[in-house]
């Protein structure tokens, strides 16, 4: 559905974004996970149309974004980094007059707004004034916005930025649920968000594609160590010895609690065997022992500072 | 053109959700009466006189009371373009939802004609409501009907190419206080050229006398319409549209 051949966006003395390609299939919600200004509002800025690339292509459905632009924005939502509304307007008013600049005819018009409304829950607000709206409400305004021509793609830039958790927990679901029927690439630089909500993701970082995966394989691709959470009851002299099993790496005394330990080994069943051999016949009194997950802020964290 | 109306029309809704378009009516109309009263009551104290002494002709209404108004209609005008053009633009970058338009299927010369549309049916109501007058005048006499629609087209022409400029001002900044100043003091400047052209008759002088956006209005305002000055008037409304339009595709292009 959407598919980016190495697009480079050059500003004066920036390279925004460099060289980056990745694909997405219909009906799918990928995740687009940076740090701040790593390029991602650049890049959903040249799939919308908004502003040209300097090299490379973009295609969505088939069509080019710069050569057809006008058939891609026609196909596509986009929710800006900031909600495009009118503070002056109400939200029905708001959105009537978007789905006319959607080209959506005009006796569709009223339906498409109140399919719309009912979708992100707006019922309650409709006649009232955007400018008067919270935070939360707004967002979903502007949600309402991107989904009113119901499109094939929805771009939505860092959709849960500025909210209160419980506004957050809304929108995801709200987004969750557009999955199958559109084909969804958001932004985000919060890690839980793309792990809770998108199948794949894609890594950027200083306009580069970092990684582009599922989040298993990533994590499992970046198992280059385990880590064994391990608590004893009688913790003497059990650092030197832990140490001189073959395979560990390093071993860190817990100071938080009594007897535990974090031990850094090689990826191998059998060390973490020769562990628990050692511990069991130095009585050392097991209590707990279990790999520790690599959580995706690990991933991101060495993706990003590593390579 | 579907696009161009809605636009137009959401513009127009804004100008009366926002004070300005009830300002600006205001303003307009009551400077305006005003400065017809004055006209009409100088009129009507010179016809007495010149009735006392015996004149014979009947004085012309028409020129007497209508020239001066419209003429003073053109520079109140003046005063009150920038409000009307400063946020259309300006304000759409800093609320970012030139984003929205720019990401819809529209085209950047409909988000043009749409805010260009909204400001000029704001400016002709005020037009409209001014109508009045002349047609107060009928109870004084005859009127020259002519003349007088030959002059609101020249005003009509004038404020038009006002609000082209406005507009492209507009479009360059994001701060709609940055573009109402601006505008008012280009149109400030505009005016005043006007007044260095009269008092020399050298090339310069006609030059600067063409350049002059008000002096255009002199022909209209004695109910002569010159190709000379639709031309002007013409090529000035499409050059500040093109500019607007220009401008618009460099944001996307930054």
């Amino acid at each position: 559905m959407i598919r980016v051949k190495n697009l480079t966006k050059q500003y004066e003395n920036v390279r925004a974004i460099d060289n980056i390609s990745f694909e997405v299939d219909r009906g799918e919600i990928v995740g687009f996970l940076g740090p701040n200004g790593a390029g991602k509002t650049t890049t959903m800025r040249i799939l919308t149309g908004f502003m040209p690339a300097t090299s490379g292509t973009a295609e969505i459905g088939g069509y080019d974004v710069f050569e057809n632009a006008y058939e891609v924005k026609k196909r596509i939502g986009y929710l800006p980094e900031v909600p495009p509304l009118y503070p002056e307007m109400t939200v029905q008013e708001y959105l009537s007059y978007v789905a006319t600049l959607k080209a959506i005819p005009k006796d569709q018009k009223l339906q498409a707004v109140s399919r719309v409304v009912e979708r992100c829950r707006l019922g309650d607000v409709q006649k009232r004034l955007i400018g008067h709206l919270s935070k939360g409400y707004q967002q979903r305004v502007g949600l309402a916005q991107a989904l009113v021509h119901d499109p094939k793609v929805l771009v939505l830039d860092e959709p849960t930025i500025g909210l209160d958790p419980k506004q957050i927990i809304e929108i995801r679901s709200l987004i969750k649920e557009l999955a199958g029927g559109h084909t969804v690439i958001l932004s985000t630089h919060i890690l839980p968000e793309v792990t809770q909500m998108c199948r794949r993701i894609v890594i950027i970082n200083e306009g580069k594609i970092v990684a582009v995966d599922t989040y298993d394989q990533l994590s499992a691709q970046l198992r280059k160590t385990d880590k064994v959470e391990l608590q004893l009851r009688n913790p003497q002299g059990a650092l030197e010895k832990l140490k001189t099993i073959p395979g560990v790496i390093q071993v860190l005394r817990d100071d938080q609690r009594q007897g535990a330990f974090l031990i850094e080994c090689h990826v191998d069943d059998h060390v973490r065997d020769e562990i628990s051999r050692v511990v069991v016949q130095n009585n050392m009194g097991l209590l707990e022992m279990r790999l520790k997950e690599v959580s995706l802020e690990d991933v991101f964290l060495k993706l990003t500072t590593e390579e | 053109m579907r696009n161009v109306l809605a636009i137009a029309r959401k513009d127009l809704k804004i100008y009366f959700l926002t004070p300005i378009g009830y300002l600006v009516i205001t303003v307009f109309v009551g400077i305006m009466s005003w400065m017809f009263c004055a006209a009409l009551f100088e009129f009507l104290k010179r016809s007495q006189a010149y009735m006392q002494f015996g004149g014979m002709a009947e004085m012309n209404v028409s020129s007497m009371v209508m020239q001066p108004v419209l003429g003073n209609m053109a520079v109140i005008f003046l005063f009150l373009v920038s409000l009307m053009t400063m946020r259309l633009l300006a304000e759409e970058r800093k609320m970012r939802t030139l984003e929205l338009l720019l990401t819809s299927p529209v085209y950047p010369l409909e988000i043009v004609l749409g805010k260009f549309l909204s400001a000029l049916l704001l400016f002709s109501v005020m037009l409209a409501v001014t109508l009045i007058y002349p047609l107060v005048l009928m109870i004084f006499g005859s009127i020259d009907v002519k003349q007088i629609l030959a002059g609101y087209l020249g005003v009509f022409l004038l404020g038009a190419s006002f609000l082209s400029f406005g507009l492209f001002i507009s479009a360059l900044t994001e701060n709609q206080i940055t573009a109402g100043a601006l505008t008012f003091g280009l149109f400030l400047f505009f005016w005043i050229i006007s007044w260095l052209s009269g008092s020399s008759a050298s090339v310069g002088g006609q030059l600067l006398s063409y350049i002059s956006i008000i002096d255009h209005l002199s022909n209209f305002i004695r109910g002569l319409i010159d190709t000379k000055d639709l031309v002007y008037y013409i090529s000035f409304i499409t050059f500040g549209l093109f500019l607007t339009h220009q401008s618009l595709e460099s944001y996307r292009w930054r």
